[in-house]
């Protein structure tokens, strides 16, 4: 097809010396996504403008918002959203999904390993104190089994893509990782305001994930008469995330609880409903694994249910993700996964890491502290993009303050290479240009009697030119996530 | 046992978001029918602005960041003032927030009027709208919001306890505010209980009528105003849907509907309590009011609203865990 209608945004956008996702040159839409550059090709340039600006309008309308913390005031904020898919091809894709679950495999593995034989440590494999030193290590997790050997029911790991578009994982979030439910709400927004484009694209559907999440959850429940009686468990409408909590709840059609309205009685986790007192089988827990059982854990929590650690190791109750879980997502043990696969299941690592240098050995944190204007220096158990020094965009005081944070705790900080992360076109708020943004992915995993991975996953961008911070309380947004080649999704 | 399930915090939510809604509709209309009684009142007689401040209880926490009960310091005070927990903003900040809190059974509809309701009266600029010299069509138009917002519970909130609940807070203090309007503006315009049963041709009667109610329903009804018929059709009718009696028996009848219980019987002391309640106003007369006086009935009638408030609480918000489980 000729392209006669070209639209003048895409015909004078510049992915410059980045890895561009829907771009292969200046101007020029990559040959596996040009059905889809036909289609947008053919919208005038204020059609895009517009159709960003109904998005906008029907996600603030849904209320789909989430809570930040700016200098002791709270706000809710609607996640900025970008109208432009992002694309990956089913060849693409297909990798990805082999690589993660071979990875989520190993972790689960390791995670079992540790609170149990602890094969791995006396192999030599992973040394006791980078476990023991882990910040997500729970003494009392020892000795514990969750039912099928599985610990890490939801996960979610970061992808990126270098200069050359090779995949990384950047890191494993096996607690609680959050933003399956924009990836829901964006596909819902997408299909409404841009029903022309997304159709016969052959995308493959994200909507069962509700139904697969549920198949996991039942899968790990103790045995029960009827279908079992399942909770999410959030901290409360203050936690950012809280939208989340109530969309998922309904979505699967559990009751969405806080601490407060669970007890233990006569050996089982309840809600205290209007009717009295009601068993729970499966808690799906979105609080922090140490708030959740104040006699197990950290004794002042007021967000868990006391006696709660003693049901699970009854075996009335089922908890995903296990408590302990998060012994593997420090960013000290995320240097041994490409080992675990190695070890665990006899493979080649699929999905690479990204070189990483433990500040806890000696050498390498030299060589940190000698290159600390061009590394990513991260603390081992950061999260949300906070407690990180970018060394190319930081100033000499911030390296200085580093500098000393590393010396006083070595195991604290890692330090990665800064990768030029691929990027992606970006309408700008003007509705008049695309500019390319950095980008990562989140695709989001289930594990219960079944591996289940979700096509495509959440795309966060960086909406501050330059930025590779992608995190959405760091003014990052998001963008829909298209992975091709599959069964058609219905409008 | 019912196969519904409602937690005891959702339950609490539900009923506490439907308190604060109705608290603000009866303030608005408070505020808006004392603002055209101004208007109409040859010259102040006594200050009804600091009355209003008597009527939400809220006269002691006014004198301490205002000094003049003016229109506009109470208006302000009663409708924007963030410290205020009676405030109009307050009362929609907390209602918003209950209903956030249970996203799960509140529908989008409900929760996109109450959101807009509350974002509409946060981002209102008082001073450049000339808001204190005309807050008619300000006000009307939040009374008008919280109407909608009813409308969508009766069309689309179903059918189960939840909606028992948000009845039960509903007619709870709506039952409350009636009785409050009634002890405090009858104590400051009627004095003496002699004047019981004349006449009284006075705006303020109206007033009176108007802020908790309709008035020409009152004047089909019972024609003249006085005194009597006021208590009467304030306290007593079974048609007025503002009166006491009218609020009990609706609220009685939202408990009915989660315990299944049958009228005249009970299973729990809420239940006793509201079928006390209601019992005695089935039976209770003018004369009695007058008799036991009216200031002492109705606090009284206070005293045993409270009682069955903590009994809903103690029964269904925060109940004993050591019940039986149910699986």
């Amino acid at each position: 097809m000729t392209h006669q209608n070209l639209n003048p945004m895409i015909q004078s956008y510049d992915p410059e010396a980045f890895f561009d996702e829907l771009f292969e040159g200046p101007g020029k839409i990559r040959a596996n996504f040009s059905e889809f550059g036909d289609k947008i090709s053919q919208l005038s340039e204020g059609e895009l403008s517009i159709r960003q600006k109904a998005a906008d309008r029907a996600l603030i309308r849904m209320g789909i918002t989430f809570q930040v913390y700016e200098a002791e005031e709270k706000s809710e904020k609607v996640f900025p959203f970008d109208i432009l898919p992002r694309i990956i091809g089913a060849g693409d894709w297909d990798f990805i999904d082999r690589g993660l679950r071979q990875r989520i495999k190993a972790l689960n593995l390791f995670v079992q390993d540790v609170y149990g034989p602890k094969k791995i440590m006396k192999d030599g494999v992973v040394p006791d104190w980078v476990v023991y030193s882990s910040s997500g290590y729970m003494q009392p997790c020892e000795g514990l089994t969750p039912p099928l050997g599985i610990w890490c029911h939801i996960s979610g790991s970061d992808i990126v893509r270098d200069g050359e578009g090779n995949f990384f994982v950047l890191e494993d979030n096996l607690r609680c990782p959050s933003g399956v439910s924009y990836v829901l709400a964006n596909r819902q927004v997408m299909k409404r305001t841009f029903p022309e484009v997304f159709e016969r694209m052959g995308v493959r559907p994200v909507s069962d994930y509700p139904k697969m999440l549920l198949q996991t959850l039942c899968a790990v429940s103790p045995p029960t008469d009827g279908p079992p009686s399942i909770a999410v468990l959030t901290p409360g409408i203050f936690n950012s995330a809280y939208f989340e909590h109530a969309f998922l709840a309904q979505q699967i059609g559990a009751e969405l609880v806080e601490g407060r309205d669970l007890v233990v009685s006569g050996g089982y986790v309840c809600m205290k409903t209007t009717q009295g007192l009601k068993k729970v089988d499966v808690i799906y827990r979105r609080i922090n694994a140490d708030y959740l059982d104040p006699e197990a854990f950290k004794p002042d929590s007021v967000l868990g249910v006391a006696g709660l650690i003693d049901v699970f190791k009854q075996g009335k109750v089922a908890i995903a993700n296990m408590p302990g879980s998060g012994v593997a997502d420090d960013k000290v043990v995320y240097a041994y996964v490409p080992e675990m696969i190695r070890y665990y299941l006899d493979e080649e690592p699929l999905l690479q890491n990204v070189p990483t240098y433990l500040c806890s050995r000696d050498d390498e944190k030299s060589h940190v502290l000698e290159n600390l204007d061009k590394l990513v220096v991260k603390e081992a158990d950061g999260a949300g993009g906070y407690g990180m020094l970018i060394g190319p965009s930081s100033t000499k005081k911030e390296q200085e303050l580093f500098r000393d944070r590393i010396m006083a705790n070595p195991r604290g900080y890692i330090a990665q290479p800064t990768l030029s992360l691929s990027r992606a076109p970006v309408l700008m708020p003007d509705g008049h240009r695309i500019e390319g943004r950095h980008l990562d992915l989140r695709p989001f995993v289930l594990y219960g009697d079944e591996i289940k991975v979700m096509p495509g996953g959440l795309t966060r961008v960086a909406m501050k030119k330059g930025s590779l911070v992608v995190n959405s309380s760091q003014g990052g947004g998001s963008k829909d996530t298209w992975v091709l080649g599959g069964q058609e999704e219905g409008l | 046992m019912k196969n519904s399930l409602l937690l005891s915090r959702v339950a609490e939510s539900v009923y506490w978001m439907s308190r604060y809604v109705e608290r603000v509709e009866n303030t608005v209309r408070l505020m808006n029918v004392n603002w055209h009684l101004m208007l109409d009142l040859p010259q102040v007689r006594s200050n009804e602005w600091e009355s209003l401040l008597l009527v939400s209880g809220d006269y002691d926490l006014f004198k301490e960041s205002y000094d003049e009960a003016s229109a506009k310091n109470v208006m302000q005070f009663m409708t924007f003032d963030a410290m205020n927990p009676n405030s109009m903003l307050a009362c929609l900040t907390a209602a918003r927030e209950n209903a956030r809190s249970v996203r799960d059974v509140v529908t989008p509809e409900m929760w996109e009027q109450l959101n807009s309701l509350y974002l509409m009266v946060k981002a209102y600029d008082s001073d450049a709208n000339g808001f204190y010299s005309n807050p008619h069509e300000f006000y009307q138009e939040i009374q008008a919001g919280i109407l909608q917002f009813y409308g969508f519970v009766q069309v689309n909130m179903y059918r189960e306890d939840s909606r028992s609940f948000f009845f039960l807070g509903n007619f709870l203090e709506r039952a409350d505010k009636t009785t409050r309007i009634l002890d405090v503006r009858y104590f400051l315009l009627l004095p003496s209980v002699k004047e019981v049963g004349t006449a009284l041709d006075d705006l303020q009667w109206a007033a009176l009528l108007r802020s908790v109610s309709s008035i020409e329903p009152f004047i089909k009804k019972y024609g003249a105003i006085k005194a009597r018929s006021i208590i009467t059709y304030l306290l007593l009718d079974t048609q007025n849907p503002r009166s006491l009696h009218f609020c009990i028996q609706s609220a009685d009848q939202a408990l009915r509907e989660v315990s299944e219980t049958p009228f005249g019987m009970y299973h729990n002391d809420a239940e006793r309590r509201s079928g006390q309640l209601l019992s005695e106003l089935n039976y209770l007369t003018v004369e009695e009011i007058t008799r036991r006086g009216l200031h002492e009935t109705l606090d009284e009638l206070q005293l045993k609203m409270n009682q069955l408030h903590n009994a809903i609480h103690d029964r269904y918000f925060n109940p004993d865990a050591s019940q039986e489980i149910w699986k």
